[in-house]
């Protein structure tokens, strides 16, 4: 690796009391990198990244960030860091403009033109006391303070889940912007199209584990391709094929169905043989993935190193 | 729709009763017990003839008036001493209880967002307000019951039955009458802050109210709402006009609240929010401004409402003064000016010892709330940003800590100055400075260990917080009665309040002094470390 990791968890463990809220999580986020941490709800995510955030103790296991420990050197490393939580809390009698102020000054930084910039892109009114506030515009004010704030490191846990699509789409250019400079982001989000059009790798994390790590094709290759086809002679064995999942056969030569990204040859062979007249084939989305991995119906292992799949 | 008003109050009402039922058993036990375990006290203290005419002699006196209200005119059974020593402190506590109960669930349900989902249920848009007004009629009706049981129970002498049904049941509908009191605050404010501080400051000017008038005018403690409780003549002729004009104010009340939630929104107020700045000033940079920007109206009028409370106490002092000339064996010493004003000045300072002591349990109350922001912010989530910004645990908590300590001396620093000046004013022959200035140091260090009690519970177990809160509750009482029932020695020295002495009667004890802040500045450090070390919790 030529550049050193900005964030570096390894075997990380949490436990509270009885419960074990992390298992095993392992992932880097490299400069200049979007890392997508996706996982259903009480996955372990908000935990993680709370861990990271020097919140909550580790049980075992490093997480580092610029090489720092997160715990004991927190601090310093909290110099470089800008954060907007999920939930949003603010205090209700301050208005918006003044905590805006007040966590860049924490941070040993200034109210900027580019402050300024943000604000109105974001259309949000800063003369406002925060208990007027909706949970959009409690958010906004979180995100404008990370996003004007210089860091080398910004961590997003569900940004954006109260924010409108055009405020939305703000935020996806400022991460673009922070990314073309050479920044790390780390982005938790349950909108699956979020991720996909801007993480550049993605951990799934289920039950306090990190059970996949890689890019969206390095994952979209893990899976399979649905296919939509019309041919000319009859596809009568078509459901004995291996790799052929989910068939739905509508007449003797129209069928859907899933393939498996490793059978992929063999059915293209096997389709051309017949004549194909019409062929759509879409790749995996996330959201297939996703409910590959986590969905009760359908769940099976999708890779050797996984092992068991969900349990149904 | 269906016709019948307020409907689903009834299920709203058993879905917070099934939430509330510790909190309430609480305050029953405690109220009803302490109430019950007195008045089983009583005929030993108080039963025979001598101690009786010993303890009257005391209550009699415009001090001790001016805290328990006053007495009937004698002879007196055990049961009058009782019901003249307990009735006015049992309908303050009820005013603490019904206010912590009618905000939580009025305005806290609203701020935590309970009341919006279950507002958006098949239910009338007034059964949440409804619900939290039964419990409140639930709980002070166990209360009235428990009262009057009690003393049925502990059959005092001189009892009758009319007497302990008119003393349970007004105190249970004096501490209703305030409850609905705060259901209004919450209707016109906008969070439950507001609304608790908007509730105090009218109960403060009620009781001053009453210490005003009974002290001089005893007929216009009519005015006072919290006056109305000594006018039962328990045990007398039990007059149940003052619980005819709590029902009517209760009714009133009722339909004030009704009426005001009818004209605002919900999560809103009837005093509208302010816009404010745009940029935050130049001064806000840092978490000691940060603290004093959210404390800043609280300090100031907690500083402002105890320098009025001592003030109206040194107000009070000429009267106090004037009680020895009623008594045949001082005015003897009267005759002798120099006597005289010893004699008065002793009287004065034991005053003055008393009522340190209950300044400072007032002072270290918006203490201890600020040192407790690091658990209770913690707890709704304002500190998640704020711990992810390069300020240390340790420093923010250590802010929160010194501004609590700040926070508090200045509120004692207020209640005394005020009382000095009131006092010296009202007073012929001044009080020398000293005076206060001993009684104000000897008081500091109890303060100081209830502040680091509070610092080292929110540092390792920020749970069980509020076991200091009963702490300064179960102090307060026991140095309010304290030398009304002769405690053993051990018994008033299970607070540290029971070290320092009676300054300025007695002398100050620095030895005293400096062990106890030596005391309390472990329990600060302790605590600093503790949250130093500990997970910090989300937001729930």
């Amino acid at each position: 690796m030529q550049l050193s990791p900005v964030i570096h968890v390894s075997h990380l463990q949490k436990r509270f009391g009885k419960f074990q809220a992390l298992n095993d999580v392992s992932f880097d986020v490299q400069p200049g990198e979007v890392f997508g941490f996706i996982g259903p709800n009480g996955a372990g995510k908000s935990t993680t990244i709370r861990t990271l955030l020097g919140l909550l103790r580790a049980t075992s296991g490093t997480a580092t960030i610029f090489g720092k420990d997160v715990f004991h050197d927190a601090v310093s490393i909290h110099k470089n860091i800008a954060y907007v939580p999920g939930d949003v809390y603010l205090w209700p009698n301050l208005t918006g403009g003044e905590i805006i102020d007040l966590f860049l000054r924490l941070s040993h930084q200034q109210h900027s033109k580019r402050t300024d910039e943000l604000i109105k892109a974001f259309g949000l009114d800063t003369g406002k006391k925060a208990r007027t506030y909706s949970k959009g515009n409690r958010q906004k004010v979180a995100l404008i303070a990370a996003l004007s704030q210089t860091a080398d490191l910004y961590i997003f846990d569900e940004p954006t889940s109260g924010l409108d699509p055009l405020n939305e789409q703000v935020f996806q250019d400022e991460v673009k912007a922070l990314k073309a400079a050479g920044k790390a982001i780390l982005l938790s989000s349950h909108i699956l199209s979020e991720v996909e059009q801007m993480c550049d790798r993605i951990g799934i994390i289920r039950e306090g584990q990190i059970i996949e790590t890689g890019t969206l094709t390095e994952m979209q290759h893990l899976t399979r391709t649905q296919i939509s086809v019309t041919t000319k002679t009859p596809l009568t064995d078509l459901g004995n094929q291996s790799g052929v999942h989910q068939l739905k056969q509508t007449n003797s030569t129209t069928a859907i169905f899933a393939v498996d990204s490793d059978a992929m040859t063999a059915i293209t062979q096997y389709l051309a043989d017949r004549q194909i007249l019409t062929l759509r084939s879409t790749p995996p989305t996330l959201e297939d993935l996703f409910l590959r991995y986590y969905g009760r119906e359908n769940a099976q292992p999708v890779n050797s190193k996984t092992g068991d799949g969900p349990d149904a | 729709m269906p016709k019948q008003p307020f409907f689903q109050t009834g299920q709203i009402l058993r879905i917070n009763l099934r939430r509330d039922w510790l909190k309430l058993l609480i305050w029953l036990i405690a109220l009803g017990g302490l109430f019950a375990s007195i008045a089983a006290k009583f005929n030993n203290l108080y039963g025979s003839k001598t101690a009786i005419e010993k303890i009257t002699a005391t209550l009699n006196t415009p001090a001790m008036i001016s805290l328990f209200g006053r007495l009937p005119h004698g002879p007196y059974s055990s049961a009058d001493v009782f019901a003249g020593e307990m009735t006015v402190f049992m309908a303050i506590f009820g005013v603490i209880m019904n206010y912590s109960l009618a905000i939580a669930l009025t305005r806290g349900d609203e701020d935590s967002g309970v009341t919006e989902l279950v507002s958006a249920r098949y239910v009338d848009p007034y059964a949440t307000m409804m619900a939290a007004i039964s419990e409140l009629v639930v709980a002070n009706g166990l209360l009235a019951l428990l009262y009057s049981g009690g003393l049925q129970v502990a059959g005092l002498n001189g009892t009758n039955t009319g007497g302990n049904l008119v003393l349970g049941v007004t105190l249970g509908l004096s501490g209703l009458m305030f409850g609905l009191l705060a259901v209004v605050c919450a209707q016109l404010t906008s969070s439950s802050r507001a609304a608790t501080s908007l509730a105090y400051l009218l109960f403060g000017i009620v009781y001053l109210g009453r210490m005003l008038t009974d002290v001089s005018h005893p007929r216009y403690t009519w005015l006072s709402p919290l006056g109305w409780v000594e006018k039962l003549q328990t045990y007398r002729s039990n007059n149940w006009l003052p619980a005819m004009l709590m029902l009517i104010t209760i009714v009133v009340l009722t339909a004030l609240a009704i009426m005001l939630r009818a004209r605002r929104d919900l999560n809103a107020g009837i005093l509208a929010t302010r816009p404010g700045r745009r940029h935050a000033s130049p001064l806000l940079r840092g978490p000691v401004s940060l603290v004093g920007r959210l404390e800043r109206n609280t300090i100031l009028a907690w500083v402002i409402g105890l320098f009025i409370f001592g003030a109206m106490y040194g107000s009070v002092f000429n009267t106090v003064a004037d009680i020895l000339k009623s008594n045949p064996i001082t005015v003897k010493l009267l005759a002798d000016p120099h006597t005289a004003v010893l004699a008065t000045a002793q009287v004065l300072k034991s005053f003055i010892a008393l009522l340190m002591i209950i300044f400072t349990v007032c002072a270290i109350i918006p203490g201890l709330q600020i040192i407790y922001r690091i658990a209770t912010d913690e707890q709704r989530g304002l500190l998640e940003m704020l711990h992810a910004r390069p300020v240390s645990r340790f420093r923010l908590n250590l802010v929160l800590s010194l501004w609590g300590i700040v926070t508090s001396l200045l509120a004692l620093v207020a209640a005394v100055g005020g009382l000095a000046v009131a006092a010296n004013m009202a007073l012929n022959h001044p009080l020398a400075n000293k005076l206060f200035i001993h009684g104000l140091l000897a008081n500091i260090s109890p303060l100081l260990i209830f502040l680091g009690a509070g610092a080292l519970l929110v540092g390792w177990l920020p749970k069980l917080r509020s076991l200091v809160w009963l702490y300064l509750g179960a102090t307060f009482v026991m140095n309010y009665f304290g030398r009304l029932f002769n405690l053993p020695q051990w018994a008033t020295r299970l607070s540290p309040f029971g070290f320092i002495g009676h300054v300025p009667a007695s002398s100050l004890n620095w030895s005293v002094f400096w062990w106890q802040t030596g005391i309390a500045a472990v329990l600060f450090v302790v605590g600093l470390i503790g949250y130093q070390l500990r997970d910090l919790n989300s937001a729930n």
